[in-house]
């Protein structure tokens, strides 16, 4: 698996951090140079009203780069830092200046809408359903239709309001392009649309609502705090815009303005506690996931703990296979179902190959990060266990690799003092006892002793002879002295079938590769000659291309390489896994046999 | 003159054995014995020997120090002969001893030692420029090479095979001829008929084709028609 458990193939990139750096620094700028405007504003309540604005900047950019940098929610955080921005020129709104002003007030209209785009796509950044996508729509047509032309045909901008304190002595509206205001504007454009947008809020506040209804556990926790301070916001700006209506006394509509704004920032940390219960929440899951992790065993039931851990108990799983293609659980291959209104498919990466994927409800889709995370863990899991077993078959296989080895060797060694019995021993004690002979035919017969000596030479030559073969058996000097290819040479010699050997680049090798080497294919070659009754010919090739390779062919009847392989053959593969290397027997029931030898030598 | 013999075998026993079995010998003088290769090449000068009687395996590899030794004085000393006394029966020992060159070189196997006759007649043989092969190295190969029915080896008379043999042994046509009982003529006429059969190309020189007939007896290559390199 990738160095973090936490893929993100489908979410953009967490922000680096110069680039944090860089922005945490423009936040803060941006931050006292709305706070300096204000200053230099004049306006009631001016220092106040400054600390508010930089206030009201510096949250949501805090926030958002704290969504960003922590990378699951990034496209949110990068949503809401862009809001910082936008809100700092509805910030300008503090400003004397008439051009200053104006803008800020066009720009403070954009807020709403903002805000509407960020509690619908709160916390993936993206709106989903068409309810969110239309409610969204309706807020952009009640300020493009009835708050942005009426920058044109205004004299003054409604007062008081979040970004601006002043009350009757606000700058004048530097857009302003007609003449004069028509009646009809404040007459009938403005409640329109406050009542518009009222309700385009309380929309919004009742969408929120019904989908934390119908949400999982972690949405549910990850929501509530952001509807929260929506329905406070939601209020407070219904009283604000009712109480200028009502046109109270100045004071109170400070208050309440001020309220108002503070809703905003207030707004951001519902954000941010949303994506902290967020956080601890999928935390505590896997914590829990993999304590039950740990406990369990098989494919089932971790299926089992992922259904409980995302409570759907619908999760299907399935692996990617590394030659391409998805399994399920038992290994049979299935297909991912395509995105419907029931079922989804969240694919697990690891740097951008597919690993594993997590079929499950559709309801689930507001929650896909988590559900990466939960599956990035338990495949993580699962592979640490599958690499586990692996070392751990590998070492038993080693142990009773050696083991056969030690025996084969106390098996030689048994071989060889029954041979030196026999060929040595033996002949050396009929000797002596001919020889004892030989010396008391000299008393009676000198002619007759003479040619029993001269027999007795033959006896000493036979038996030279056999130990000569044993200690070639033993261990060949030739070998040592000059190396594989002329060992196997002479060992091609000594078979009974026409045996040609093939040499290409191979010359000296480590002794214990060496030997190896030439043991196998004596083995090999005595194996022909045993078992192969109507083999013609033998081909041994030497040859050397990275690797050390011997092959020995014969053009015998073969056997079916599923039966189980006998003794020699264990012995040969476990001397050539000795030294590094691989042993690759081919054969087919009338295709001849091949012995494949293939030893790493390095360099 | 004697033949001045220079041994070099570090057993002991074996030592003395040889060194009694030639100092029995008038034709040759054993001018030293020596038990390792060092030793006898500190003196070497001193001694001029014209053939040196080594084991095969000497200390310190205890693998092929006595054919080391032959290369060695192939360059250094080239008018002297060596003979290798070995325990290995296998061929490729005996192509290393000649390739750098047949003449002044012998290879016995060690049973042929308590034969004083074989012996001695390899030493003269040696010193006087020509080569020695025991005869059971011959054997392995000849009847390697004469096992299949696609042999080359097939294509020669049984007498020819017989010629081949005591060619691989080193042997002049005069020797040959001897030990089989045949003229001169008859001999040589079986030389060319084999060397032209085998497809070996080169010297018919005695020196030299005894290293032509091992490596074409020794090959196991495939293409064991080919013909070899004239050397």
């Amino acid at each position: 698996m990738g160095s973090h458990p936490i893929p993100t193939a489908t979410d953009p990139p967490r922000i680096r951090f110069p680039a944090l750096l860089a922005l945490t620094a423009t936040g803060a700028l941006l931050a006292g140079v709305a706070a300096v405007v204000a200053l230099l504003g004049h306006m009631p309540h001016d220092v106040s009203l400054a600390e508010r604005q930089a206030v009201t900047i510096a949250t949501p950019i805090a926030v958002g780069l704290y969504a960003w940098r922590e990378g699951t929610h990034a496209r949110f955080g990068r949503l809401l830092v862009l809001a910082g921005g936008a809100w700092f020129l509805a910030a300008l709104s503090s400003s004397s200046n008439e051009l200053v002003y104006s803008i800020g007030r066009v720009s403070g209209w954009t807020v709403e809408v903002g805000l509407i785009y960020l509690i619908l796509a709160f916390p993936s950044g993206r709106l989903t359903t068409r309810l969110d996508r239309r409610l969204f729509a309706a807020a952009l047509a009640v300020v493009a239709t009835l708050f942005v032309p009426t920058a044109f045909m205004t004299d003054a901008y409604p007062a008081p309001s979040q970004f601006a304190t002043c009350v009757s002595d606000c700058p004048e509206n530097a857009f302003m392009l007609l003449s004069s205001e028509p009646a009809w504007v404040d007459g009938v454009i403005v409640p329109l649309r406050e009542l518009l947008a009222s309700l385009v809020l309380l929309a919004v506040v009742v969408r929120l609502a019904d989908r934390i209804r119908g949400a999982t556990r972690l949405m549910r926790r990850t929501l509530a705090p952001v509807l929260l301070f929506a329905i406070l916001r939601t209020i407070s700006i219904a009283v604000s815009l009712g109480l200028r209506r009502a046109g109270v006394d100045d004071s109170v509509l400070a208050v309440s303005t001020a309220v108002t704004e503070l809703c905003l920032p207030a707004m951001c940390i519902g954000f941010l506690v949303g994506l902290l219960r967020w956080r601890m929440y999928t935390a505590d899951c896997l914590v829990a996931l993999a304590h039950g992790l740990r406990r369990r065993s098989g494919p089932g039931e971790r299926r089992d703990l992922i259904a409980a851990t995302l409570t759907d108990p619908t999760v299907e799983l399935a692996s990617w296979r590394p030659e391409g293609g998805w399994v399920d659980a038992e290994g049979k291959p299935m297909s991912l179902p395509p995105a419907s209104a029931e079922r989804l498919a969240t694919v697990i990466f690891d740097d951008d190959e597919p690993v594993a994927a997590v079929v499950h409800d559709a309801a689930l889709s507001e929650q896909r990060s988590f559900i990466e995370a939960v599956g990035a863990y338990a495949f993580v899991w699962d592979d640490n266990r599958r690499l586990a077993a692996r070392v751990e078959s590998s070492l038993t296989e080693l142990r009773e690799s050696r083991a056969r080895i030690l025996a084969a060797a106390d098996e030689e060694r048994r071989r060889i003092e029954r041979d030196l019995h026999d060929g040595g021993q033996q002949r050396l004690v009929a000797l002596r006892i001919r020889l004892e002979l030989a010396e008391e035919m000299m008393r009676q017969d000198p002619a007759r002793a003479g040619s029993m000596l001269h027999r007795l030479g033959d006896d000493v030559d036979a038996a030279l002879d056999e130990l000569r073969s044993l200690a070639a058996g033993v261990y060949p000097s030739l070998l040592a002295a000059r190396g594989l290819p002329d060992a196997i040479r002479t060992a091609a010699l000594q078979s009974p079938l026409p045996t040609i050997v093939e040499v290409d680049g191979a010359d000296r090798y480590p002794s214990e590769i060496e030997t190896a080497a030439y043991f196998c294919c004596v083995e090999a070659l005595q194996n022909v000659a045993k078992h192969a009754p109507g083999a013609n010919t033998v081909e041994i090739a030497l040859s050397r291309n990275g690797d050390l390779r011997f092959e020995v062919r014969d053009d015998g009847p073969g056997f079916s390489v599923d039966d189980a392989p006998g003794a020699g053959l264990v012995n040969m593969r476990d001397r050539i896994a000795a030294v590094g290397g691989e042993l690759e027997i081919r054969s087919s029931p009338g295709a001849g046999t091949a012995v494949v030898g293939t030893i790493p030598v390095g360099r | 003159m004697a033949i001045r013999v220079v041994l070099a075998e570090d057993s002991l026993i074996v030592r003395e054995g040889l060194h009694q079995l030639l100092a029995a010998s008038p034709s040759l003088n054993v001018v030293a014995t020596y038990g390792d290769v060092e030793s006898l090449l500190d003196r070497v000068e001193r001694d001029r020997p014209d053939v040196i009687l080594t084991d095969i395996r000497m200390p310190p590899s205890n693998t092929d120090e006595g054919i080391r030794l032959a290369d060695h004085l192939r360059e250094s000393r080239p008018s002297t002969g060596v003979v290798v006394l070995s325990q290995y029966a296998e061929p490729p020992y005996v192509l290393a001893l000649l390739e750098h060159g047949s003449d002044r070189r012998g290879y016995l196997l060690k049973e042929r030692i308590h034969d004083r006759g074989q012996l001695i007649s390899a030493i003269d043989t040696v010193a006087r420029g020509g080569s020695v092969i025991d005869p059971k190295i011959v054997e392995v190969l000849v009847d390697a090479k004469s096992g299949t029915d696609h042999s080359p080896l097939t294509g020669l008379t049984p007498r020819e095979r017989e010629v081949l043999a005591e060619i691989a042994q080193g042997k002049s046509n005069a020797a040959i001829a001897e030990s089989l009982v045949l003229t001169k003529r008859a001999v040589e006429k079986h030389v060319n008929s084999i060397f032209t059969k085998l497809g070996l190309a080169g010297s018919r020189q005695v020196s030299k084709r005894v290293k032509a007939t091992l490596m074409f007896l020794a090959d196991s290559s495939p293409s064991s028609m080919s013909a070899h390199e004239p050397m």
